[in-house]
């Protein structure tokens, strides 16, 4: 008993000084000046093995340019061999109510809760320029937008938004200063965006969207907490559509197809953060003739590719993210994308140390399989790479 | 006998003087609590800034400063917040939308807005940039545990009342918060954290009070992790001032249209 109050004491005591110790460093600390702005400048420089070293510098600015006009813009600008540029973004919005604006210009319209794989994304096949990203959420930040008139319209617990995109060129091109449209508005589309509060936690969002030649595509998705350190969602679309083997062999022929994906995520008190997602992309060969046509149709892979839609029907995804596992201000992210069907695997691994304005960063990314499936096919052999980005 | 008596009414004289403070009502813990939310938060939809320098074991890791717009909720009186990165550079113009447990998370970049839990935020410099407009007394029943003198965040002594305060709610981060306020001013002092397996998380010292939209608040909070002592987070808050925050900021599909005001 006496021990026990003698550790206890000796605990209190040693957390006060703790504590008197924080208060006189909290004492001598300085707070850096800031001034908030409206552009944000990032200049990466990175060495790929095998491949070339590269640069690039990246621009997003968003500005009030007069009470109820704002202006949007996102640039990449390749450094090396043929500065090539990529114009992401460059709209104008107008917005005379808190509950209502219009934006024109060329836009990044994305939708879905997922990490990876987001059936409800309709525009997720806009394309980009320059090489891609593993990294999903990098990702998403190369893609190029696509130019549209679009209204949204929000209310307390919900949203619609409404766009419409014009057909403005048939292919890309590789012009360097290009800021081709050709590319990001093959089609003419539109999108209907709703969602309405259901319930506390609970906010649905259905689309419906189309483009010319095509009958409409419905979707929804969900994510919902589950505790303090689940969260778990899911999406689903589906519509009357060619499969990727009848569009790339051009066979006029339409069925109903689904995509759905289920996924979840779970954070650590211990700073890990692991997301894994389930998808099924029903626009895919049967898995019986992924052997037999899909895989031996060049035509076929790289019409998957550009859509940005899976060769097969099923997939698994997974995703770590780890902060601070070796020093103070690093963290760690793995992925694995894993093919249900051929077994196939695209590893990616990576280590990110945080400096203040600048990220140190390398890179690995292997993949798995017989020769010729899902992710052997896509990148053969291992990767190294390894980047320094500033932020200004 | 009259002896006796005398003898007896001597034995009384410190019972007489203890009486009469025994006769002052308890104050209700309820309000003690509510009267120190009052002081940590106005009582209307306002913004501030908040400044979070980072120490790792006396070392400065980093600093982060966010711009909060906090509305009050009519329904449950608790705040909303909409929370915006002004730096570091990396991630300035994130955003981090905070209604009770339901958080979402845009990234400009990847235009991605993805919902996170409770404990994800807690990976975050975000979550104590934010903890200082919850208001604790709705969230939490409080018990007076004791009146006694702790030491403060300017290192003095001070009369205090400890607060005992137990959630009802089973997914609340911190089921059972320690907190002592100033028994006059019921100027918040102190905070202690812990996790619903009893693990102090983290303790908290509200100092440096000044004069803002006529109450003296807080502007400094120093935060100490509870499983690693050195790991230590200056919260600074600066520019409170009313703010009108319409309704429509506060839902996901407004992040990605958001503008800085």
């Amino acid at each position: 008993m006496r021990c026990v109050l003698l550790c206890s004491l000796l605990c209190s005591h040693v957390a006060l000084a703790d504590d008197l110790d924080a208060l006189a460093l909290a004492d001598r600390s300085v707070a850096d000046e800031v001034t908030a702005t409206a552009q944000r400048w990032q200049l990466q420089w990175q060495q790929d093995a095998p491949g070339p070293a590269s640069a690039s510098l990246q621009l997003q600015a968003e500005q009030v340019l007069a009470p109820a006009w704002r202006g949007v813009l996102a640039d990449r600008l390749a450094l090396n061999g043929a500065r090539d540029n990529a114009l992401q973004e460059a709209y104008l919005g107008w917005q005379p109510q808190a509950d209502w604006a219009l934006d024109l210009g060329r836009i990044n319209q994305r939708s879905g809760v997922a990490l990876d794989f987001n059936p409800t994304d309709f525009f997720r096949d806009a394309g980009q320029r320059g090489p891609l990203s593993a990294a999903p959420a990098r990702a998403r930040g190369q893609r190029l937008g696509v130019v549209m008139l679009r209204g949204q319209h929000w209310w307390q617990g919900g949203a619609m938004t409404l766009l419409y995109a014009p057909q403005l060129g048939d292919g890309p091109t590789t012009a360097p200063w290009s800021p081709d449209v050709g590319r990001s508005n093959r089609y003419q589309r539109w999108q209907w965006l709703y969602s309405r509060q259901l319930a506390a936690g609970v906010t649905p969002q259905w689309s419906l969207s189309g483009q010319t030649g095509q009958a409409p595509l419905a979707g929804v998705s969900l994510s919902v907490l589950a505790g303090n350190a689940w969260t778990l969602y899911g999406a689903a679309s589906g519509g009357r559509q060619p499969s990727l083997l009848d569009q790339a062999t051009q066979t006029a022929a339409s069925a109903w197809h689904s995509q759905w994906q289920l996924g979840g995520s779970f954070s650590s008190s211990r700073k890990l953060t692991l997301t894994v997602e389930y998808q099924y992309q029903g626009r895919a060969v049967a898995d019986s003739q992924w052997r037999t046509l899909g895989r031996a149709s060049a035509a076929y892979l790289q019409l998957a590719a550009q859509q940005q839609l899976s060769p097969t029907r099923r997939g698994l995804f997974v995703y770590l993210n780890w902060q601070d596992v070796l020093l103070p201000s690093s963290e760690f992210n793995a992925m694995l994308r894993h093919d249900v069907l051929d077994h196939s695997q695209l590893r990616w691994l990576e280590w990110r140390y945080h400096f203040r304005r600048a990220d140190l960063a390398l890179a690995g990314q292997q993949s798995r399989g017989d020769a010729g499936s899902h992710y052997r096919a896509m990148m053969p052999g291992n990767r190294w790479q390894w980047s320094v980005t500033t932020f200004f | 006998m009259s002896e006796s008596l005398l003898l007896r009414a001597i034995l009384c004289l410190p019972l007489l003087a203890w009486l009469p403070a025994q006769a002052q009502p308890q104050p209700d813990a309820q309000q003690l609590l509510a009267a120190s939310d009052a002081i940590r938060n106005p009582g209307q939809s306002f913004a501030l800034d908040n400044t979070l320098i980072e120490y790792r074991d006396g070392r400065e890791l980093g600093q982060t400063r966010l711009r909060i717009y906090a509305r009050a909720d009519s329904h449950s009186g608790q705040f909303r917040n909409l929370i915006r990165f002004v730096a570091p550079a990396r991630d300035a113009g994130k955003l981090m939308l905070k209604d009770g447990n339901e958080l979402w998370f845009f990234d400009p970049q990847s235009k991605a807005s993805v919902r996170i839990s409770p404990q994800q935020r807690l990976l975050g410099q975000a979550a104590n940039g934010d903890v200082m407009t919850v208001n604790l007394a709705r969230d939490y029943q409080a018990t007076l545990a004791a009146e006694e003198t702790v030491q403060d965040g300017e290192r003095q002594p001070r009369r205090s009342y400890r607060l005992l305060l137990q959630s009802q709610d089973a997914q609340v981060l911190y089921p059972r918060i320690e907190y002592w306020l100033d028994a006059v001013t019921r100027q918040p002092l102190k905070a202690r954290f812990f996790s619903a397996s009893e693990r102090l998380l983290k303790t908290a010292y509200y100092r440096h009070y000044q004069l803002q939209l006529g109450v003296l608040r807080p502007s400094e909070t120093v935060i100490i992790d509870g499983l690693d002592p050195g790991w230590i987070t200056v919260m600074r808050s600066s520019g409170l001032a009313w703010r009108e925050v319409p309704e429509q900021w506060l839902q996901r599909d407004y992040l990605p249209r958001f503008t800085a005001q």
